[in-house]
Protein backbone atom coordinates (compact mmCIF):
# COMPACT_ATOMS: atom_id res chain seq x y z
CA UNK A 1 0.00 0.00 0.00
CA UNK A 2 1.38 3.35 -1.18
CA UNK A 3 1.96 6.21 1.69
CA UNK A 4 0.60 9.40 1.56
CA UNK A 5 4.05 10.82 0.51
CA UNK A 6 4.34 8.61 -2.31
CA UNK A 7 0.90 10.00 -3.43
CA UNK A 8 1.38 13.72 -3.37
CA UNK A 9 4.74 13.14 -4.80
CA UNK A 10 2.76 11.03 -7.84
CA UNK A 11 0.64 13.73 -7.93
CA UNK A 12 2.33 16.77 -8.44
CA UNK A 13 4.46 14.84 -10.38
CA UNK A 14 2.09 14.27 -12.98
CA UNK A 15 0.88 17.81 -12.72
CA UNK A 16 4.30 18.91 -14.16
CA UNK A 17 4.74 16.17 -16.17
CA UNK A 18 0.85 17.15 -18.23
CA UNK A 19 1.83 20.48 -18.01
CA UNK A 20 5.08 19.91 -20.12
CA UNK A 21 3.46 18.01 -22.40
CA UNK A 22 0.36 20.52 -23.28
CA UNK A 23 3.22 23.25 -23.24
CA UNK A 24 5.10 21.39 -25.72
CA UNK A 25 2.21 20.09 -28.44
CA UNK A 26 1.34 23.82 -28.35
CA UNK A 27 4.79 24.80 -29.36
CA UNK A 28 5.42 22.14 -32.09
CA UNK A 29 1.60 21.81 -33.80
CA UNK A 30 -0.16 24.85 -33.06
CA UNK A 31 0.31 26.94 -36.11
CA UNK A 32 -0.97 30.88 -36.12
CA UNK A 33 -1.37 30.71 -39.66
CA UNK A 34 -4.15 28.65 -39.44
CA UNK A 35 -6.05 30.51 -37.01
CA UNK A 36 -9.14 32.94 -37.81
CA UNK A 37 -8.28 36.39 -37.30
CA UNK A 38 -11.08 36.80 -34.44
CA UNK A 39 -8.60 33.68 -32.11
CA UNK A 40 -5.30 35.12 -33.27
CA UNK A 41 -6.16 38.48 -32.08
CA UNK A 42 -7.57 36.52 -28.26
CA UNK A 43 -4.06 35.14 -28.28
CA UNK A 44 -2.47 38.54 -28.74
CA UNK A 45 -4.89 39.59 -26.40
CA UNK A 46 -3.72 37.10 -23.43
CA UNK A 47 -0.38 36.68 -24.32
CA UNK A 48 0.55 40.76 -24.06
CA UNK A 49 2.23 42.05 -21.34
CA UNK A 50 2.66 38.91 -19.89
CA UNK A 51 6.41 38.14 -19.97
CA UNK A 52 6.23 33.86 -19.77
CA UNK A 53 4.18 34.11 -23.36
CA UNK A 54 6.34 36.07 -24.89
CA UNK A 55 7.23 32.99 -28.16
CA UNK A 56 3.48 33.25 -28.36
CA UNK A 57 2.93 36.84 -28.49
CA UNK A 58 5.54 37.19 -31.11
CA UNK A 59 4.17 33.96 -33.32
CA UNK A 60 0.54 35.19 -33.32
CA UNK A 61 2.11 39.09 -33.96
CA UNK A 62 4.38 37.85 -37.01
CA UNK A 63 1.07 35.70 -38.24
CA UNK A 64 -1.09 39.26 -37.74
CA UNK A 65 1.67 40.92 -39.73
CA UNK A 66 1.87 38.45 -42.62
CA UNK A 67 -1.83 38.97 -43.13
CA UNK A 68 -2.42 42.66 -42.84
CA UNK A 69 1.50 44.51 -42.71
CA UNK A 70 1.10 45.36 -46.22
CA UNK A 71 -2.56 46.99 -46.23
CA UNK A 72 -0.99 48.94 -42.78
CA UNK A 73 1.71 49.82 -44.75
CA UNK A 74 0.03 50.65 -47.79
CA UNK A 75 -3.03 52.66 -46.23
CA UNK A 76 -0.59 54.86 -44.16
CA UNK A 77 1.63 55.46 -46.95
CA UNK A 78 -0.99 56.87 -48.83
CA UNK A 79 -2.05 59.06 -46.54
CA UNK A 80 1.79 60.70 -45.39
CA UNK A 81 3.49 60.04 -48.75
CA UNK A 82 7.15 58.91 -47.39
CA UNK A 83 7.84 55.55 -46.41
CA UNK A 84 9.88 56.53 -43.55
CA UNK A 85 6.86 57.55 -41.41
CA UNK A 86 4.80 54.95 -42.78
CA UNK A 87 6.74 53.13 -41.36
CA UNK A 88 6.92 54.33 -38.13
CA UNK A 89 3.07 54.36 -38.31
CA UNK A 90 2.81 51.06 -39.06
CA UNK A 91 4.88 50.36 -36.09
CA UNK A 92 2.51 52.08 -33.69
CA UNK A 93 -0.42 50.66 -35.23
CA UNK A 94 0.46 47.07 -34.68
CA UNK A 95 1.62 48.74 -30.82
CA UNK A 96 -1.46 49.94 -30.20
CA UNK A 97 -3.25 46.67 -32.35
CA UNK A 98 -1.19 44.22 -29.46
CA UNK A 99 -2.43 46.22 -26.66
CA UNK A 100 -6.08 47.09 -27.76
CA UNK A 101 -6.34 43.49 -28.63
CA UNK A 102 -8.72 42.72 -25.45
CA UNK A 103 -10.61 45.37 -26.20
CA UNK A 104 -11.63 43.72 -30.13
CA UNK A 105 -14.78 42.63 -30.25
CA UNK A 106 -15.08 40.52 -34.18
CA UNK A 107 -18.42 40.52 -33.99
CA UNK A 108 -18.78 44.61 -34.45
CA UNK A 109 -15.91 44.38 -37.15
CA UNK A 110 -13.57 42.39 -39.48
CA UNK A 111 -9.30 42.97 -38.04
CA UNK A 112 -8.43 44.20 -41.52
CA UNK A 113 -11.53 47.22 -40.76
CA UNK A 114 -10.11 47.78 -37.69
CA UNK A 115 -6.61 47.94 -38.60
CA UNK A 116 -7.30 50.24 -41.17
CA UNK A 117 -9.44 52.65 -39.22
CA UNK A 118 -6.64 52.56 -36.85
CA UNK A 119 -3.82 53.41 -39.19
CA UNK A 120 -6.50 56.07 -40.64
CA UNK A 121 -6.93 57.49 -37.71
CA UNK A 122 -2.76 57.36 -36.76
CA UNK A 123 -1.56 58.63 -40.15
CA UNK A 124 -4.21 61.22 -39.97
CA UNK A 125 -3.14 62.38 -36.19
CA UNK A 126 0.54 62.92 -37.94
CA UNK A 127 -0.81 64.98 -40.53
CA UNK A 128 -2.24 67.56 -38.20
CA UNK A 129 1.03 67.25 -35.93
CA UNK A 130 3.00 68.32 -38.77
CA UNK A 131 0.21 70.50 -40.39
CA UNK A 132 1.14 69.52 -43.61
CA UNK A 133 -0.19 67.53 -46.60
CA UNK A 134 1.55 65.56 -49.08
CA UNK A 135 2.97 67.32 -51.96
CA UNK A 136 2.30 64.14 -54.30
CA UNK A 137 -1.73 63.65 -55.26
CA UNK A 138 0.09 60.11 -55.94
CA UNK A 139 -3.40 58.87 -55.12
CA UNK A 140 -6.36 58.93 -56.88
CA UNK A 141 -8.97 56.41 -57.97
CA UNK A 142 -9.43 58.34 -61.29
CA UNK A 143 -6.43 59.89 -64.00
CA UNK A 144 -8.10 62.98 -65.51
CA UNK A 145 -8.76 61.56 -68.66
CA UNK A 146 -11.53 59.07 -66.90
CA UNK A 147 -9.17 55.81 -67.37
CA UNK A 148 -8.61 53.79 -64.75
CA UNK A 149 -5.74 53.89 -62.79
CA UNK A 150 -2.95 50.89 -63.40
CA UNK A 151 -3.73 48.35 -60.99
CA UNK A 152 0.13 47.59 -60.43
CA UNK A 153 1.41 45.06 -58.20
CA UNK A 154 -1.66 42.86 -56.65
CA UNK A 155 -1.51 43.08 -52.89
CA UNK A 156 -1.26 38.84 -52.43
CA UNK A 157 0.47 36.13 -54.44
CA UNK A 158 -0.58 33.38 -56.26
CA UNK A 159 -2.03 33.78 -59.41
CA UNK A 160 -6.06 32.75 -58.19
CA UNK A 161 -5.64 35.78 -55.57
CA UNK A 162 -4.04 37.90 -58.00
CA UNK A 163 -6.71 37.74 -60.53
CA UNK A 164 -9.53 37.99 -57.86
CA UNK A 165 -7.77 40.73 -55.88
CA UNK A 166 -7.52 42.44 -59.47
CA UNK A 167 -10.99 42.05 -60.23
CA UNK A 168 -11.92 43.21 -56.59
CA UNK A 169 -10.03 46.53 -57.34
CA UNK A 170 -11.74 46.90 -60.96
CA UNK A 171 -14.84 46.37 -59.05
CA UNK A 172 -14.23 49.25 -56.46
CA UNK A 173 -12.55 51.32 -59.06
CA UNK A 174 -16.29 51.22 -60.91
CA UNK A 175 -18.01 52.28 -57.83
CA UNK A 176 -16.47 54.79 -56.99
CA UNK A 177 -16.45 56.02 -60.37
CA UNK A 178 -20.21 55.58 -60.36
CA UNK A 179 -20.69 58.50 -57.28
CA UNK A 180 -21.49 61.76 -58.55
CA UNK A 181 -18.77 64.18 -59.46
CA UNK A 182 -19.31 66.27 -56.18
CA UNK A 183 -19.20 63.08 -53.88
CA UNK A 184 -16.26 61.89 -55.31
CA UNK A 185 -14.35 64.63 -55.04
CA UNK A 186 -14.99 65.03 -51.22
CA UNK A 187 -14.45 61.81 -50.74
CA UNK A 188 -11.19 61.81 -52.44
CA UNK A 189 -9.99 64.68 -49.77
CA UNK A 190 -11.32 63.39 -46.78
CA UNK A 191 -10.05 59.65 -47.89
CA UNK A 192 -6.88 60.28 -49.33
CA UNK A 193 -5.65 63.61 -47.18
CA UNK A 194 -7.28 63.33 -44.21
CA UNK A 195 -8.74 66.76 -44.43
CA UNK A 196 -11.65 67.11 -41.93
CA UNK A 197 -14.87 68.50 -43.00
CA UNK A 198 -13.88 72.25 -41.87
CA UNK A 199 -11.39 72.31 -43.97
CA UNK A 200 -12.87 70.40 -46.83
CA UNK A 201 -15.76 73.36 -47.20
CA UNK A 202 -13.15 75.64 -47.27
CA UNK A 203 -10.67 74.36 -49.60
CA UNK A 204 -14.10 73.81 -52.01
CA UNK A 205 -15.94 76.87 -50.68
CA UNK A 206 -18.96 74.74 -50.04
CA UNK A 207 -21.41 75.27 -46.67
CA UNK A 208 -19.73 72.84 -44.03
CA UNK A 209 -22.75 70.72 -44.00
CA UNK A 210 -22.84 70.33 -47.64
CA UNK A 211 -19.54 68.74 -46.95
CA UNK A 212 -20.74 66.43 -44.13
CA UNK A 213 -24.17 65.16 -46.26
CA UNK A 214 -22.05 64.52 -49.41
CA UNK A 215 -19.72 62.48 -47.87
CA UNK A 216 -22.51 60.69 -46.37
CA UNK A 217 -24.30 60.35 -49.17
CA UNK A 218 -21.08 58.77 -50.77
CA UNK A 219 -20.48 56.40 -48.11
CA UNK A 220 -24.16 55.55 -48.18
CA UNK A 221 -23.89 54.91 -51.73
CA UNK A 222 -20.74 52.60 -51.52
CA UNK A 223 -21.70 50.66 -49.04
CA UNK A 224 -25.19 49.82 -50.47
CA UNK A 225 -22.90 48.87 -53.28
CA UNK A 226 -20.49 46.81 -51.60
CA UNK A 227 -23.75 44.82 -49.65
CA UNK A 228 -24.97 44.10 -53.41
CA UNK A 229 -21.91 42.59 -54.40
CA UNK A 230 -21.55 40.89 -51.39
CA UNK A 231 -18.28 42.50 -50.63
CA UNK A 232 -19.86 43.32 -47.20
CA UNK A 233 -22.01 41.19 -44.91
CA UNK A 234 -24.97 42.66 -43.58
CA UNK A 235 -24.76 43.58 -40.38
CA UNK B 1 -35.31 61.16 -32.99
CA UNK B 2 -32.33 61.66 -35.58
CA UNK B 3 -31.14 64.62 -33.59
CA UNK B 4 -30.39 62.01 -30.95
CA UNK B 5 -27.61 60.72 -32.87
CA UNK B 6 -24.90 61.24 -34.75
CA UNK B 7 -25.39 60.41 -38.42
CA UNK B 8 -23.46 63.24 -39.75
CA UNK B 9 -20.74 62.60 -38.30
CA UNK B 10 -20.44 59.07 -38.53
CA UNK B 11 -18.43 58.92 -41.80
CA UNK B 12 -16.31 61.34 -40.68
CA UNK B 13 -15.67 59.48 -37.77
CA UNK B 14 -14.89 56.31 -40.19
CA UNK B 15 -12.78 57.98 -42.11
CA UNK B 16 -10.63 59.26 -39.10
CA UNK B 17 -11.31 63.06 -40.36
CA UNK B 18 -13.34 64.54 -37.31
CA UNK B 19 -11.58 67.23 -35.22
CA UNK B 20 -11.21 66.44 -31.43
CA UNK B 21 -14.35 67.97 -30.31
CA UNK B 22 -16.14 66.16 -32.84
CA UNK B 23 -14.34 63.00 -32.00
CA UNK B 24 -14.86 63.17 -28.33
CA UNK B 25 -18.54 63.53 -29.10
CA UNK B 26 -19.08 60.78 -31.28
CA UNK B 27 -16.96 58.70 -28.84
CA UNK B 28 -19.08 59.35 -26.00
CA UNK B 29 -21.94 58.67 -28.04
CA UNK B 30 -20.99 55.26 -29.56
CA UNK B 31 -20.58 54.08 -25.49
CA UNK B 32 -24.23 54.04 -25.32
CA UNK B 33 -26.05 54.36 -28.73
CA UNK B 34 -26.12 50.76 -30.93
CA UNK B 35 -28.07 52.26 -33.48
CA UNK B 36 -25.29 54.39 -34.68
CA UNK B 37 -22.88 51.70 -33.32
CA UNK B 38 -23.78 49.24 -36.17
CA UNK B 39 -24.15 52.75 -38.73
CA UNK B 40 -20.33 53.18 -37.63
CA UNK B 41 -19.60 49.37 -38.45
CA UNK B 42 -21.17 49.52 -41.51
CA UNK B 43 -19.61 52.91 -42.91
CA UNK B 44 -15.89 51.00 -41.17
CA UNK B 45 -16.27 48.33 -43.38
CA UNK B 46 -16.78 50.67 -46.37
CA UNK B 47 -13.55 52.19 -45.30
CA UNK B 48 -11.76 49.37 -44.66
CA UNK B 49 -13.14 48.03 -48.62
CA UNK B 50 -12.00 51.03 -49.93
CA UNK B 51 -8.34 50.41 -48.42
CA UNK B 52 -8.34 46.70 -50.25
CA UNK B 53 -8.67 48.93 -53.69
CA UNK B 54 -5.79 50.36 -53.79
CA UNK B 55 -2.31 49.94 -54.73
CA UNK B 56 -1.07 48.05 -51.81
CA UNK B 57 2.92 48.93 -51.58
CA UNK B 58 5.45 46.41 -49.79
CA UNK B 59 7.13 47.68 -46.95
CA UNK B 60 11.09 47.47 -46.65
CA UNK B 61 11.55 43.58 -45.79
CA UNK B 62 13.11 45.08 -42.11
CA UNK B 63 9.89 46.70 -40.96
CA UNK B 64 8.60 42.86 -39.75
CA UNK B 65 11.56 43.10 -37.40
CA UNK B 66 11.14 46.43 -36.57
CA UNK B 67 7.43 45.85 -35.42
CA UNK B 68 8.48 42.61 -33.30
CA UNK B 69 10.79 44.60 -31.80
CA UNK B 70 8.27 47.46 -30.78
CA UNK B 71 5.45 45.37 -29.97
CA UNK B 72 7.71 43.38 -27.45
CA UNK B 73 9.40 46.69 -25.98
CA UNK B 74 5.44 47.93 -25.26
CA UNK B 75 4.57 44.49 -23.64
CA UNK B 76 7.42 45.16 -21.12
CA UNK B 77 6.27 48.41 -20.37
CA UNK B 78 3.16 47.34 -19.92
CA UNK B 79 3.86 44.45 -17.59
CA UNK B 80 5.97 47.05 -15.57
CA UNK B 81 2.88 49.30 -15.61
CA UNK B 82 0.90 46.24 -14.54
CA UNK B 83 3.09 45.61 -11.81
CA UNK B 84 3.60 49.42 -10.05
CA UNK B 85 -0.29 50.73 -10.26
CA UNK B 86 -3.03 49.33 -7.97
CA UNK B 87 -4.96 47.30 -10.74
CA UNK B 88 -7.34 45.71 -9.60
CA UNK B 89 -6.42 42.10 -8.77
CA UNK B 90 -8.69 39.23 -9.95
CA UNK B 91 -10.33 38.03 -7.22
CA UNK B 92 -9.97 34.00 -6.18
CA UNK B 93 -12.91 32.51 -7.56
CA UNK B 94 -12.00 34.49 -10.58
CA UNK B 95 -8.25 33.41 -10.50
CA UNK B 96 -9.66 29.69 -9.69
CA UNK B 97 -11.83 29.79 -12.41
CA UNK B 98 -8.96 31.03 -14.97
CA UNK B 99 -6.75 27.83 -13.54
CA UNK B 100 -9.21 25.43 -14.45
CA UNK B 101 -9.89 26.78 -17.77
CA UNK B 102 -5.95 26.08 -18.43
CA UNK B 103 -5.84 22.02 -19.81
CA UNK B 104 -2.88 21.72 -17.52
CA UNK B 105 -5.14 23.29 -14.17
CA UNK B 106 -7.86 21.16 -15.46
CA UNK B 107 -5.77 17.86 -15.38
CA UNK B 108 -4.67 18.95 -12.24
CA UNK B 109 -7.83 19.24 -10.65
CA UNK B 110 -8.69 15.95 -11.94
CA UNK B 111 -6.09 14.11 -10.47
CA UNK B 112 -6.90 16.00 -6.91
CA UNK B 113 -10.18 14.89 -7.01
CA UNK B 114 -8.80 11.05 -7.88
CA UNK B 115 -6.61 11.80 -4.86
CA UNK B 116 -9.38 12.97 -2.30
CA UNK B 117 -11.52 9.94 -3.62
CA UNK B 118 -9.07 7.80 -2.71
CA UNK B 119 -8.39 8.89 0.54
CA UNK B 120 -11.84 9.09 1.58
CA UNK B 121 -11.90 5.71 0.68
CA UNK B 122 -9.22 4.38 2.46
CA UNK B 123 -10.54 6.24 5.47
CA UNK B 124 -13.77 4.46 5.10
CA UNK B 125 -12.20 1.38 4.81
CA UNK B 126 -9.78 1.68 7.83
CA UNK B 127 -12.74 3.12 10.15
CA UNK B 128 -14.49 0.13 9.48
CA UNK B 129 -11.45 -2.03 10.27
CA UNK B 130 -11.40 -0.07 13.70
CA UNK B 131 -14.87 -0.54 14.54
CA UNK B 132 -14.66 -4.21 13.77
CA UNK B 133 -11.78 -4.58 16.19
CA UNK B 134 -13.76 -2.75 18.98
CA UNK B 135 -16.80 -4.53 18.50
CA UNK B 136 -15.06 -8.01 19.45
CA UNK B 137 -13.61 -6.60 22.93
CA UNK B 138 -16.27 -7.04 25.55
CA UNK B 139 -17.34 -3.23 26.40
CA UNK B 140 -15.69 -1.92 29.48
CA UNK B 141 -13.85 -5.71 29.91
CA UNK B 142 -10.67 -3.70 31.06
CA UNK B 143 -9.20 -0.81 32.18
CA UNK B 144 -5.57 1.08 32.55
CA UNK B 145 -5.22 3.82 34.48
CA UNK B 146 -2.34 5.59 33.51
CA UNK B 147 -0.64 6.89 36.76
CA UNK B 148 1.18 10.56 36.12
CA UNK B 149 4.59 11.55 38.69
CA UNK B 150 4.02 14.07 41.14
CA UNK B 151 6.54 17.29 41.43
CA UNK B 152 8.69 15.29 43.45
CA UNK B 153 9.07 12.32 40.84
CA UNK B 154 7.78 14.23 37.17
CA UNK B 155 9.71 11.29 35.56
CA UNK B 156 7.95 8.34 37.74
CA UNK B 157 5.16 7.01 35.56
CA UNK B 158 2.83 3.72 36.08
CA UNK B 159 -0.42 2.32 35.10
CA UNK B 160 -2.70 -0.32 36.81
CA UNK B 161 -4.50 -2.19 35.03
CA UNK B 162 -8.08 -3.15 36.34
CA UNK B 163 -10.56 -5.91 35.16
CA UNK B 164 -14.63 -5.34 35.04
CA UNK B 165 -15.78 -6.01 38.82
CA UNK B 166 -12.62 -7.76 39.68
CA UNK B 167 -10.91 -7.73 42.95
CA UNK B 168 -7.52 -7.78 42.09
CA UNK B 169 -5.94 -5.57 39.55
CA UNK B 170 -1.84 -5.19 38.34
CA UNK B 171 0.72 -2.35 39.19
CA UNK B 172 3.59 -1.53 37.03
CA UNK B 173 5.86 1.72 38.07
CA UNK B 174 9.00 2.76 36.15
CA UNK B 175 11.65 5.74 37.06
CA UNK B 176 10.90 5.44 40.81
CA UNK B 177 13.12 6.78 42.85
CA UNK B 178 15.03 4.30 45.04
CA UNK B 179 13.83 4.43 48.72
CA UNK B 180 15.75 4.24 51.74
CA UNK B 181 16.07 0.31 53.35
CA UNK B 182 13.47 1.05 55.59
CA UNK B 183 10.84 2.41 53.52
CA UNK B 184 8.36 1.19 50.91
CA UNK B 185 6.33 2.20 47.98
CA UNK B 186 2.36 1.92 49.28
CA UNK B 187 -0.73 2.08 46.85
CA UNK B 188 -4.02 3.50 48.03
CA UNK B 189 -7.08 3.19 46.41
CA UNK B 190 -9.45 5.91 46.67
CA UNK B 191 -13.23 6.48 46.78
CA UNK B 192 -15.49 8.99 48.43
CA UNK B 193 -12.47 10.27 49.91
CA UNK B 194 -12.06 7.28 52.08
CA UNK B 195 -8.03 5.93 51.39
CA UNK B 196 -7.73 1.89 51.31
CA UNK B 197 -4.18 0.20 50.61
CA UNK B 198 -3.90 -1.98 48.11
CA UNK B 199 -0.49 -3.86 48.87
CA UNK B 200 2.97 -2.02 48.86
CA UNK B 201 6.20 -2.78 46.62
CA UNK B 202 9.99 -2.01 46.03
CA UNK B 203 11.79 -1.00 42.88
CA UNK B 204 15.08 -2.56 41.45
CA UNK B 205 17.82 -0.42 41.01
CA UNK B 206 16.42 1.47 37.49
CA UNK B 207 13.10 2.26 39.54
CA UNK B 208 10.64 -0.21 38.09
CA UNK B 209 8.17 -2.29 40.64
CA UNK B 210 5.24 -4.09 39.95
CA UNK B 211 2.47 -5.20 41.94
CA UNK B 212 -0.59 -7.72 42.13
CA UNK B 213 -2.85 -4.86 43.84
CA UNK B 214 -6.37 -6.20 45.91
CA UNK B 215 -9.40 -4.96 47.75
CA UNK B 216 -12.17 -6.31 49.57
CA UNK B 217 -14.01 -4.30 46.58
CA UNK B 218 -13.92 -4.32 43.33
CA UNK B 219 -10.78 -2.21 41.87
CA UNK B 220 -13.08 -0.60 39.40
CA UNK B 221 -15.60 0.18 41.45
CA UNK B 222 -12.86 3.09 43.35
CA UNK B 223 -12.49 6.89 41.87
CA UNK B 224 -8.67 6.54 41.59
CA UNK B 225 -5.17 5.67 42.60
CA UNK B 226 -2.27 7.30 44.47
CA UNK B 227 1.07 5.66 45.46
CA UNK B 228 2.64 7.63 48.58
CA UNK B 229 6.71 6.92 50.49
CA UNK B 230 5.93 4.79 53.67
CA UNK B 231 7.70 2.75 56.04
CA UNK B 232 8.95 -0.56 55.32
CA UNK B 233 5.60 -2.79 55.67
CA UNK B 234 2.77 0.23 54.77
CA UNK B 235 0.94 2.04 57.35
CA UNK B 236 -2.70 2.26 57.87
CA UNK B 237 -3.12 5.79 56.35
CA UNK B 238 -1.01 7.97 53.95
CA UNK B 239 1.86 9.52 56.04
CA UNK B 240 4.20 10.16 53.23
CA UNK B 241 4.66 12.43 49.94
CA UNK B 242 3.02 11.15 47.14
CA UNK B 243 4.90 10.18 44.08
CA UNK B 244 2.07 8.57 41.44
CA UNK B 245 -1.40 9.42 41.07
CA UNK B 246 -4.46 8.32 38.43
CA UNK B 247 -8.04 8.60 38.26
CA UNK B 248 -10.77 6.28 36.66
Amino acid sequence: MWHMSHWVFFHFQSAIIAKNVICTCRKVFLDFSALDDATLMDTIARSFGKQPSEPTLNAALSSLYDRYGRLVFSVAFHLVGDRETAEEITQDVFVRACDGAQGYRSQLSKVSTWLVSVTRHRAIDELRRRSVRPEQNRVDWLEEDGKKTNIGIPAVEGLENQIESSIQQQVIHQMVTNLPADQRQVLSLAYFKGLSHSQIANTLGEPLGTVKSRIRLAMQKLHETFLEKGMIEPS
Amino acid sequence: MAEKHVFDLLPGYSLGILDDAELLTVSEHLRICTTCQQKQAAYAETVGQLAMAKFQETPAPGLKTKVLQKVNQAAENSQFRMDDTTTPQMGFWDLLHNFFRHPAGLVFGLLTLVVILFLGVNYYLLRQQVNELQAKLPSGYMQVIRLEGSDIAPETSGYVMVFKNQYYGSLAVTHAPLLEADQQYQIWLIKDGIRTSGGVFSVNETGYGNLLVSADQPLDSFQSFGITIEPLGGSPQPTGDKVLGGEL
